[in-house]
């Protein structure tokens, strides 16, 4: 690997590609300070954004608690969770794990990553003054765009960098082939900059008006997830999948087709967040279409990920990395059904409104994507810093904590919330409204209990990447989780 | 004013659409979707052979060893 390229030679694209193809165990050395700077701050990031998460969910029960100063008013709070978990947690986490897939796939080093660094942490100072501002009440009225309109710029400078420089290194990829997490982590890193700076411009800078700026939001919000988070949790179920039991995925000519009706299909699906809207039947009518036509890339990808795996849950349960991520595939099968389903307009007119809406985006984001990030740190970690997990049993605190916290949380929410949609609905014997809000609470109760025992996970979680990081390596660590000992391990341990 | 930032919006949405139909048809031309079944085995290599398990519990190797076996054996069955 001497004769690499320089930073001009490398945007360059004049320039040859490198010949060699680059061993696991040094790919994996290039990206290792980038893949920590991100996951590092990501935990970090988790459990800010879980306590954010606990004191909203508390309040919604007891609405007394906190509510003297102003900061922590539910508005804020609520807010700053949003923002932390998506923009602080699951966007550094995805960064991270896509860095590392992209070069170990294009079986190229990870070049000039000063860059990166420099990116990362202008990305990370954004997202801290962006919360403060979000505290402060400095917050934009746009759903999942709230940072402060003096941080936004940063965050897209800095996004725009890196995700060209994921392309980068595609470009000096060193494979026959180009795998289909490869297209994902490629679509994902050239779809956000679009979508952010679109929407910055549309909704904060040049605002439109009316009906648009609804509209530009919920293309924004949906996509966020369904372009950016969607394709970065596939793309790692479905390396991990097969890699970690060692047998190719089920159907690959499936999963190419599931790449590209996500492509051509999921720009369309955010209208159905607003459905009976003061907007045009035919966009709703559209929404809806596309939002159906979303069961195919995802049975696709469901055909791929449950059938890889029958026959082999024995090897699931014994890998941390795929209790995580088939939890999460498994997750992403029902989450995008359900979605599907609910833009149908007879179920959306109960669920709109309610808190079902609620749990569905965390069926999304934390059942699928988080999990699936979970099961890719516990891939990597070990790898990156060649020691294993010190412990089994903080792993399964983290699991089992998680995996039981948010099934609590999206029952409760989806069963609470059919009731409070059914009865508003239910115009010939309405009652108070009060009386529907009050018998919410239980339910809001049982997620403030799901949400603890999600934070236990967390907790244990934190605990094991921080004793991984300082504890010491030992020569005769026998390696399970850690299958591939590159030969200069013996030299470097001291 | 107005209408021209949103034109140029509009412009750069649809050289985003553009460049996804361009890239399915560079994909078609350069080979990508020809001989899939080769291809979904190009995560693995020598040092990570096909056949592998590459991940575990910390601690449980010689418990999870005997295991795969007898889950491949359940798979041939099946």
């Amino acid at each position: 690997m001497s004769s690499a390229p320089s930073l001009a030679a490398a945007i360059d694209p004049r320039t040859k590609m490198p010949q060699e193809r680059a061993e696991l165990h040094q790919i994996d050395e290039s990206t290792r300070v980038l893949a920590l700077i991100f996951l590092g701050t990501s935990a970090v990031w988790l459990l800010v954004g879980t306590i954010f998460a606990l004191i909203a969910s508390w309040k919604l029960h007891n609405p007394e608690f906190l509510s003297t100063q102003e900061w922590l008013t539910f508005g804020r709070v609520r807010t700053a969770h949003l923002n932390t978990v998506i923009y602080g947690w699951a966007t550094n986490a995805g960064i991270g794990v896509s860095f590392w897939l992209m070069a170990r796939l294009s079986r190229t080093l990870l070049r000039h990553a000063g860059i990166l660094y420099v990116s990362g942490a202008a990305w990370n100072l954004a997202v801290i003054v962006g919360t403060f501002g979000i505290l402060r009440g400095d917050g934009q009225p746009v759903e999942w765009l709230e940072f402060p309109r003096y941080v936004t710029p940063l965050l897209f400078v800095s996004y725009a960098l890196i995700g060209v420089w994921g392309i980068i290194t595609f470009r000096f990829r060193r494979g026959e082939h180009t795998y289909v997490s490869q297209w994902y982590l490629l679509a994902a890193l050239f779809w956000f900059p679009w979508l952010y700076s679109i929407a910055q411009i549309m909704l904060v800078f040049a605002p439109t008006v009316g009906v648009i700026q609804a509209l530009t939001n919920w293309w924004f919000a949906h996509n966020v997830l369904g372009l950016w988070f969607t394709p970065i949790g596939i793309a790692a179920s479905y390396y991990f999948i097969p890699k970690v039991l060692g047998k190719p995925i089920h159907s690959y000519h499936l999963s190419v087709v599931g790449f590209w009706a996500l492509a051509f299909f999921y720009n369309w699906a955010g209208v159905h967040h607003l459905i009976g809207g003061p907007i045009p039947v035919w966009v709703q009518s559209a929404g809806i279409v596309a939002s159906l036509m979303m069961v195919i890339p995802v049975i696709v990808t469901a055909i791929n990920h449950h059938l890889t795996v029958i026959g082999s849950f024995q090897q699931v349960w014994n890998s941390p990395t795929l209790r995580f991520i088939v939890f999460g595939a498994m997750n992403y099968t029902l989450a995008s059904l359900l979605g599907s389903a609910m833009a149908l307009r007879s179920v959306n007119s109960v669920t709109h409104f309610t808190h079902f809406t609620v749990g569905h985006a965390h069926h999304g984001m934390y059942s699928f994507f988080t999990m699936v990030m979970f099961g890719s740190i516990y891939y990597m970690l070990p790898r990156l810093l060649r020691k294993e997990w010190p412990s089994a049993f903080l792993i399964n605190v983290h699991f089992w904590g998680t995996a039981a916290g948010i099934t609590l949380y999206v029952v409760a929410l989806s069963i609470g919330g059919w009731i409070q949609g059914m009865q508003m609905n239910d115009v010939k014997n309405y009652p108070d409204f009060l009386q529907i809000m009050v018998a919410t609470k239980p339910w809001l109760f049982a997620r403030t209990i799901a949400g603890l025992m999600i934070a236990v996970g967390h907790i244990a979680f934190v605990v094991s990447f921080v004793w991984i990081l300082i504890k010491k390596r030992t020569v005769e660590e026998t390696s399970p989780t850690l299958f591939n000992t590159p030969p200069t391990l013996s030299l470097k341990t001291s | 004013m107005e209408w021209f930032a949103y034109g140029l919006l509009a412009l750069i949405g649809l050289l985003m659409s553009a460049s996804a139909v361009y890239a399915f048809f560079w994909a078609q031309k350069t080979g990508e979707f020809r001989d899939l079944d080769q291809q979904a085995r190009s995560i693995f290599d020598e040092t990570e052979p096909e056949g592998v398990v590459t991940d575990r519990f910390p601690g449980r190797a010689t418990r999870a060893s005997a295991r795969p076996q007898h889950a491949a054996a359940a798979s041939k069955h099946s």
